[in-house]
């Protein structure tokens, strides 16, 4: 028999609660959208903190399988974005661990980004000449090294608090350290990429 | 006046503020700590670029996550699915 428990705090609820409750209950479109979220989720952290495309598709396959074996003995919709986190982060160092080392090829936020449209370069410059078309270019470049020159897990923080928009306590749950261990490290983080983006 | 420090090594007032410019940023200081970075702004120029840099650093990043995925990533999540719920 299924469990469904609803937290009233709604700690980490978001979107992801509801599509697991529903694809838990048989509804197949939410179940595809939880599946599209799940390995959109596992490609981004892949890219932006382990490396490589064939690492990222790997664990796109992987988190796909685990997220559909989870909706099927969901206890806690609202456990699943910090399960996912977890899973993924571990998929990563798993495919760490087995290559003995940091990925030779640096990412490129090219390979991340769509392009101007929605990327980093179409807002940080007013213009679109081909000027500023190749500096936001230049600018994605430096902001993809200065990421990979970051710890590995400097950049897990970079990525859940920053680009995924969770917070300290969030990422502090789903890392398993103190807060004040996020925050400093974050901070750290912070004063590292603002150093290599403008002081270059 | 405005202080621009330009010395290498920054003055040890700002040494001491720099470990919090990560939480005045994030609106996490008290008021009190708040007014104290405020009011050494004023007068300290590399502060005040330090904190611009660093908003827009966290600026970029956010927009960065907010990328969708490449069309081949899209294209191989989508091919999984179809697979997975196939069987």
């Amino acid at each position: 028999m299924r469990i469904v428990t609803i937290r009233p705090d709604g700690n980490l609820s978001d979107e992801y609660a509801g599509l697991v409750s529903a694809a838990g209950a048989g509804d197949r479109a939410a179940l595809e959208g939880l599946l599209m979220k799940a390995q959109a989720v596992a490609y981004r952290f892949s890219r932006t903190v382990c490396g490589g495309p064939t690492d990222a598709e790997d664990v796109m396959q992987d988190a796909l399988l685990k997220t559909f074996r989870y909706v099927r003995r969901i206890r806690d919709p609202h456990a699943f974005r910090a399960w996912l986190y977890r899973t993924v982060r571990n998929a990563c160092l798993m495919k760490r661990r087995r290559k003995s080392g940091e990925p030779a090829r640096v990412l490129s936020l090219d390979d991340v980004l769509p392009g101007e449209e929605g990327g980093i370069g179409g807002r940080v410059s007013a213009g679109r000449s081909p000027e500023a078309l190749a500096a936001n270019a230049a600018l994605r470049r430096r902001l993809s090294k200065s990421l990979q020159a970051l710890p590995p897990s400097y950049r897990a923080i970079v990525f859940l608090r920053e680009m995924e928009g969770l917070s300290t306590k969030q990422v502090a749950g789903i890392l398993k350290i103190s807060e004040s261990n996020v925050k400093m490290r974050l901070h750290r983080a912070r004063l590292f990429l603002r150093a290599e983006l403008e002081d270059r | 006046m405005t202080t621009t420090h330009r010395s290498s090594r920054p003055p040890v007032e700002c040494l001491a503020l720099l470990g919090e410019l990560s939480d005045y940023i994030d609106d996490e200081l008290s008021p009190r700590e708040r007014r104290a970075i405020d009011v050494h702004c004023r007068d300290c120029a590399r502060c005040k670029r330090m904190i611009a840099g660093l908003r827009r650093t966290v600026s970029l990043l956010r927009r960065a996550g907010s990328s969708r995925l490449t069309p081949r990533a899209l294209a191989r999540a989508r091919a999984n699915i179809a697979h997975l719920l196939k069987n």
